[in-house]
C-alpha cells in the first residue's frame, strides 16, 4: 500500500496531530498509532460496492481545515433544551439543562472530555469498538475532532433528547471526522440524536464517523442518526454498541445523503437479558452507492434482537444491505429477527439484500426475510384513477411503504426530520 | 357545469396482442344509467379499465370522448380530474396510507393549488358520507383497503365516489360478492348522486343490483362487443333465459 502519495498524506496528517496542542499525551499516542494503522490498512472491501473507481486516495486529507459556522437555519433545527453543535470539527454551541447537570449528566465535546473526564473516557474510547479493520476506521480513530462525550450516571433518566449536530463546509475542509462516545450508567435512560450535514461542493469531502455506545446494566438508550451529507461527500460510518445485563440499545438510523455510503453497525449483546433493535431507513437517488453491514451478536443467553431495514432506490442508485444475526454458542433462548425490504422506483436502480443468520446454539428462535421489488404499477393506476398525478401517486405509495418504520420512531423531532429527508429525495 | 357526455366509438382494444374489445359503441349522458351485462371473459372489465387508462391495455382503433375531449390522449389522472371515476372490481391495497389521507390528497389533486379543502370541511364531509354508507368511522384511519373484506372494499369504492363527485362513474362489478343488505347500501350511494350532472356505466354479471339501481338502458356484451341493447326488460329476459340464449340467438345476427 505504500506509494509516494500515501507517504505524503501520512506525513501531512502527522503534522495535524502534532498541532493539536490540547490533546493529552494518551490521546496523541492513540492517534499516532492509528495513523500508522491507517497507512497500512486498505479501504473497506465490500463485495457489491467496489471502491476502486472512487479515487479515495486522491482526496487531499492533509488539507488544513479552516473554521466555519453552522448556518442559522440548520442550527435552529437542533435548538432544544439539550444540544451540541460542531462546525468543521470545532465546537460551535452547547446548551444543557441545569437540573440534568446537577444530577451529574455530562454533555461535552469529546476533545475536551479526554482531559476533563479522563477516568471515564480513557477506558472506553476505542475499546467498545473493535480495533479498526480498514483505512476509514483507522482514520477516524487517528483524526477525529468534532463529536460529543455523553455520560448518564446510574439511575438518572434524561427526558429531553440530546441532539448532536455536525456540519462541514465543503469549501473549507476535505475531511470530516466526528466521533461520539455515549456511556449510560446502570438503569439510566437517554435518547441521543446525531445529525450529519455538509454543504455541497465541487471537491470531494471524506467523511469517516465513529459512534461508541456502552449501555450498563438495565440502561435504556435510544440512539438516532440522520445522515444528510452532500453528494460530494464519501461517507464511511462505523457504529458499535455493547449492551449489558437487561440493558437496551435501540438504533434508528436514516441514511439519505453522500455520494458513496459505507456503513457498519455492530451491536454486542454481552450479558443475559440484553436487547437491541436496529431500524434503518435509506433512500438512494441519482448515482448514489449505499452499502450497509448491520450485525447483532448474541453472546449471552436470553438476548433479543431485531433488525428492520426499509429502503427506496431510484434513478441509477444502488444499494446493498447485509444483515447478520450472529447467535454464539451458549446464547440459549435468544431471539434474533431480521426483515429487509427495498422498493425500486426505476428500472436502472439496483438493490441487494442479504440477510443471514449464524446460529451456533440449538435452543434459540431466529427468523429473517428480505424482499426487493419495483413499485406496484396496478396500485399506481388505482391511485391515479382518483386524480393523483404519477408523481403524487408515487409519493403516496413511498410514504405508505416507509410509514410503518418511520412512524415507529418514538421521537417526533427525529421522525419529522426523516420524513423531511424522504420528501427532499422525492422532490429531487 | 353542463351535462356530461361520454362517447365510445368503435373501440378496439388488445391485451398482450390479443384482441379483447372488437368495436364497442356506447354513449352515456348525465342523468342516465347504463348497465353492461354479459358472461365472464367477454370484455366488460377490459372496457372499464380501458376507459380509465389501465397500462396493460392497448387501444388499436376507435375513440373515446368526454364532452368532446379525447379521453384516450389523457393520462389516467387527467381523466379522473376531467370527471371520470372507476370503481374497481379488485381495488389495490395500499399499505401505510390511510383512507382519509388518500381521499384528502385525491380531493386536493382535483381542486388544484391554492384551493385545498379545509381540514374541517373535509372531515365533516367524510364523517357524513361514511355514516350514509353505514361504515364504521374507524375505516377512515385504516390503511387503504388493507385487510378489508370484499364487501368493505366495495363500500369503500362507493365512499370514494361520493367524496370525489365524478361526472361519469364506471362501476365494475360493484355488486360481486355482496349480500343483499350490502347491495342496498351500495345502490343507495349510487342513487344519491343521480341527476343530470351524473351518468353511470354499471358493469354487472347479475340482474340483482338492477332492482335497486334502475338502468335506463341495458347492453349485452359478448366477445368484445355490444350485441344487443334495450330497456330494463332486457335484463329480466336475460335473467330468465340465460347467456346461452344471447350467444345462440343474438351472436348470429350481428355476424
Amino acid at each position: 500500500m505504500s506509494t509516494s502519495t500515501d507517504v505524503k498524506w501520512v506525513a501531512d496528517l502527522r503534522e495535524v496531530i502534532a498541532l493539536r496542542q490540547n490533546d493529552p499525551q494518551w490521546v496523541t499516542d492513540m492517534r499516532q498509532h492509528h495513523l500508522d494503522l491507517a497507512a497500512d490498512l486498505a479501504w473497506p472491501e465490500r463485495q457489491k460496492t467496489p471502491l476502486r473507481g472512487r479515487h479515495l486516495d486522491l482526496i487531499p486529507l492533509g488539507f488544513s481545515t479552516s473554521p466555519s459556522s453552522v448556518p442559522q437555519s440548520l442550527l435552529d433545527t437542533v435548538k432544544s433544551p439539550a444540544y451540541i453543535a460542531f462546525a468543521n470539527g470545532e465546537l460551535q454551541e452547547v446548551a444543557f439543562l441545569d437540573d440534568a447537570a446537577r444530577q451529574g449528566v455530562i454533555v461535552a465535546p469529546l476533545a475536551s472530555a479526554v482531559t476533563e473526564h479522563r477516568q471515564l473516557v480513557e477506558p472506553l474510547l476505542g475499546h467498545i469498538m473493535d480495533e479498526p479493520a480498514n483505512r476509514a476506521e483507522a482514520l477516524n480513530a487517528a483524526m477525529w475532532d468534532g463529536g460529543a462525550f455523553i455520560y448518564i450516571p446510574a439511575d438518572v433518566k434524561v427526558l429531553s433528547p440530546i441532539l448532536i449536530l455536525h456540519y462541514a463546509d465543503s469549501t473549507r475542509a476535505r475531511r470530516f471526522v466526528p466521533r461520539t462516545l455515549i456511556l449510560a450508567g446502570p438503569n439510566s435512560r437517554v435518547t441521543v440524536i446525531e445529525r450529519y450535514v455538509s454543504s455541497a461542493g465541487d471537491e470531494k469531502l471524506l467523511f469517516t464517523g465513529g459512534v461508541e455506545i456502552l449501555a450498563e446494566e438495565g440502561a435504556h438508550i435510544h440512539y438516532g442518526s440522520l445522515q444528510n451529507l452532500s453528494p460530494n461527500t464519501e461517507v464511511f460510518i462505523r457504529r458499535q454498541a455493547e449492551v449489558r445485563h437487561d440493558a437496551n440499545v435501540d438504533w434508528s438510523i436514516g441514511e439519505f445523503g453522500g455520494g458513496l455510503t459505507v456503513a457498519t453497525d455492530k451491536t454486542q449483546l454481552v450479558e443475559p437479558g440484553a436487547h437491541s433493535t436496529n431500524t434503518m431507513v435509506f433512500f438512494g437517488s441519482r448515482s448514489q452507492r449505499k452499502d450497509f453491514d448491520t450485525r447483532i451478536v448474541h453472546a449471552a443467553p436470553h438476548t433479543n434482537s431485531n433488525i428492520v431495514a426499509k429502503g427506496v432506490m431510484t434513478d441509477r442508485a444502488r444499494s446493498s444491505f447485509t444483515g447478520v444475526t450472529d447467535i454464539r454458542p451458549g446464547a440459549i433462548q435468544s431471539d434474533g429477527r431480521q426483515k429487509e425490504q427495498t422498493l425500486m422506483l426505476s428500472d436502472a436502480a439496483r438493490a441487494d439484500a442479504v440477510p443471514s443468520l449464524l446460529i451456533n446454539e440449538n435452543d434459540v428462535y431466529a427468523a429473517h426475510s428480505a424482499s426487493t421489488g419495483p413499485i406496484d404499477q396496478v396500485a399506481l393506476f388505482y391511485l391515479m384513477a382518483r386524480g393523483l398525478s404519477e408523481a403524487a401517486a408515487t409519493r403516496l405509495f413511498v410514504h405508505g411503504f416507509l410509514a410503518p418504520v418511520i412512524e415507529a420512531i418514538p421521537l417526533e423531532i427525529l421522525r419529522n426530520s426523516v420524513w423531511e429527508s424522504v420528501e427532499g429525495k422525492l422532490a429531487e | 357545469m353542463s351535462t356530461p357526455i361520454l362517447e365510445i366509438k368503435d373501440l378496439h382494444v388488445e391485451i398482450d396482442h390479443k384482441p379483447i374489445l372488437n368495436g364497442v359503441n356506447l354513449t352515456v349522458k348525465g342523468g342516465e344509467i347504463h348497465a353492461v351485462m354479459g358472461p365472464n371473459g367477454t370484455g366488460k372489465t377490459s372496457l372499464a379499465q380501458t376507459l380509465m387508462g389501465h397500462p396493460h391495455y392497448t387501444v388499436t382503433q376507435g375513440e373515446v370522448l368526454l364532452d368532446g375531449q379525447d379521453v384516450l390522449a389523457m393520462k389516467t389522472d387527467v381523466r379522473a380530474r376531467a370527471g371520470l371515476f372507476l370503481a374497481m372490481q379488485y381495488p389495490s391495497e395500499i399499505s401505510g396510507v390511510t383512507t382519509a389521507n388518500f381521499l384528502r390528497t385525491a380531493i386536493n389533486a382535483r381542486r388544484g393549488e391554492g384551493q385545498q379543502i379545509p381540514l374541517k370541511e373535509f372531515r365533516d364531509k367524510l364523517d357524513a358520507t361514511m355514516k350514509f354508507m353505514e361504515m364504521d368511522p374507524k375505516f377512515s384511519n385504516r390503511y387503504l383497503n388493507e385487510g378489508f373484506s370484499g364487501g368493505e372494499k366495495k363500500r369503500n369504492e362507493i365512499l370514494q365516489m361520493l367524496m370525489l363527485e365524478p361526472r361519469i362513474a364506471i362501476l365494475d362489478e360493484i355488486d360481486s360478492g355482496l349480500d343483499i343488505d350490502a347491495i342496498k347500501v351500495v345502490a343507495k350511494g349510487v342513487n344519491s348522486l343521480a341527476g343530470s350532472n351524473f351518468g353511470v356505466l354499471l358493469i354487472t354479471h347479475y340482474q340483482r343490483i338492477l332492482s335497486y339501481v334502475k338502468p335506463d338502458v341495458v347492453h349485452i356484451m359478448i366477445d368484445g362487443r355490444i350485441v344487443k341493447s334495450g330497456d330494463y326488460h332486457l335484463a329480466e329476459e336475460l335473467e330468465s333465459r340465460g347467456y346461452e340464449w344471447v350467444r345462440t340467438a343474438l351472436l348470429d345476427q350481428v355476424q
